[in-house]
């Protein structure tokens, strides 16, 4: 027997007592100080007793056969690859890389004005490369840019076709804006199977209107809250994005107060996530100013901590720890986290197809289009969907891989050169941070 | 050792650790 491969081990946060997680077998257990010095000590190949203790780490798969656990890890991973033939898959559509905003952080800022302009003929041409070639799959639609609701009556225009043609294709749309317009579109969007409408607000007035401005430096914090509301009384569910930075951080808490006193907090349309500000190509804010992926999370914790309230709206996942406290039971062992070429796709205005959201606008990365003629080059695709923790070599010896699923193939390609390389997540640390938050018994 | 698997509660399979989470895949910048 051996200490399996895949075992996460490490003391959790803020506690006398320590955390063993193993997403192959499904199990995770709470382990105190006396029991944590056993496992050390199986760890370091040191003998322990055959004793109750050993019989539970062999039972849980702590513990385990070397090749039964090659077996099980072969047949998870094919059961894995089964499970994402039948997911759905989300295809991005941009409109225009164009916008109202300009935004201190944004990483769109330098890509290159492309000539054309979106029309019917090339609306007509999308619906009909992804109803052949995503024939049989499930699938919705979202618009993404730049900035898909602009206020001009040609983008209300094409907007209005957008959603008339997913509707008449049974498809549900999302949308990513900047909310600014929310109010004025309300009429062309409750047309359609609107599933959610992701907006960001980074911060309360001040601080949103300090990050977020037009062109020309204007706040745009009011209008958007009139568009959150708007969307939730028409029952449109907004997925309301923080993007943080050391900047704004600090006013998380007034943040979550404010929707909490809104109603949006307990509504059932509203959800809420943050992201992290950083170098998805480049980053206009200074590295000072950027939170690393656990950085986030440690100031996530501590402010959670401080000011309850922010768990009402919005509760860190730490990895599968929320998962774990919410449900009982491990999400399934995930051997790939990036969705290019597999379940995302993107296309955009100039007849472009590219892997994800991440590389849609840029020109080296297109794999092909569908306008005005078909193309795709199958051996990039190939190279996307070849992508995750088994055809990654660093990814095999590593014990959070089931929990990682290899990070993001664009930030990967970015920084080693090579789709099939490593974008790690700080997967043990969140996990002592998860389980200090939501399993701390002291 | 303390389970935290609820053996009876476990039902559908999910998985929530991916680039774009099923029951929110709209994220954007989620390449985190």
């Amino acid at each position: 027997m051996y200490f399996s491969k895949h075992n996460i081990f490490s003391k959790i946060k803020d506690s006398e007592n320590f955390f063993i997680v193993n997403l192959l077998t499904g199990n995770a257990d709470i382990v105190d100080q006396d029991d944590a010095k056993k496992i050390i000590k199986v760890k370091s190949h040191q003998e322990i007793p055959n004793d109750n203790f050993f019989e539970e780490l062999c039972e849980k798969g702590y513990l385990t056969d070397e090749k039964e656990e090659a077996k099980l890890y072969r047949g998870k991973y094919l059961d894995f690859l089964d499970s994402r033939e039948d997911d759905e898959v989300q295809l991005f559509f941009v409109p225009n890389y164009s916008c109202n905003f300009a935004c201190s952080y944004c990483y769109q800022d330098e890509y290159a004005p492309t000539k054309g302009l979106l029309n019917n003929e090339i609306i007509e041409s999308f619906f009909t490369y992804i109803q052949k070639s995503f024939a049989g799959k499930r699938k919705y639609i979202t618009v993404f840019g730049g900035e898909p609701l602009l206020g001009s009556p040609k983008q209300k225009e094409l907007i209005d076709v957008l959603i008339k043609k997913s509707k008449d294709a049974h498809l549900e749309v999302c949308f990513v804006t900047n909310g600014f317009t929310l109010v004025e579109y309300m009429d062309i969007l409750k047309q359609g199977d609107i599933r959610e409408i992701q907006v960001t607000l980074d911060g309360t007035a001040p601080f949103h209107d300090a990050r977020r401005f037009l062109k020309g430096g204007a706040g745009t914090f009011e209008r958007i809250v009139e568009g959150i509301d708007a969307c939730i009384a028409n029952r449109l569910t907004v997925n309301l994005r923080m993007v943080t930075d050391k900047g704004n951080i600090g006013n998380l808490p007034d943040l979550a107060q404010f929707a909490i006193d809104k109603g949006w907090a307990s509504s059932p349309f509203f959800k809420t996530q943050i992201g992290r500000n950083y170098e998805l190509h480049h980053c206009q804010s200074s590295v000072e100013n950027l939170f690393s992926r656990i950085s986030l999370y440690e100031e996530l914790y501590g402010m959670t901590k401080r000011f309850p309230h922010i768990l009402e709206f919005f509760k860190p996942a730490y990895s599968v720890s929320k998962f774990l406290s919410e449900n009982g039971s491990l999400p399934d062992p995930l051997f790939d986290s990036c969705p290019a070429c597999k379940t995302e796709w993107a296309f955009d205005y100039t007849g472009h197809i590219y892997s994800c959201t991440a590389t849609v606008g840029k020109e080296d990365e297109s794999l092909g289009t569908f306008y005005p003629e078909i193309k795709l080059a199958k051996e990039l695709v190939n190279v996307w969907g070849s992508r995750d923790v088994v055809s990654i070599p660093e990814c095999g010896e590593c014990r959070v891989q089931l929990a990682c699923g290899g990070g993001c193939g664009s930030v990967a390609k970015n920084k080693n050169g090579t789709v099939c390389s490593t974008d790690c997540r700080p997967v043990k640390e969140l996990l002592e941070l998860g389980f200090g938050a939501y399993f701390n018994e002291n | 050792m303390k389970s935290l698997i609820r053996k009876n509660e476990v039902e559908a399979k999910a998985q929530v650790a991916q680039c774009c989470a099923k029951t929110s895949k709209t994220v954007v910048g989620c390449h985190d």
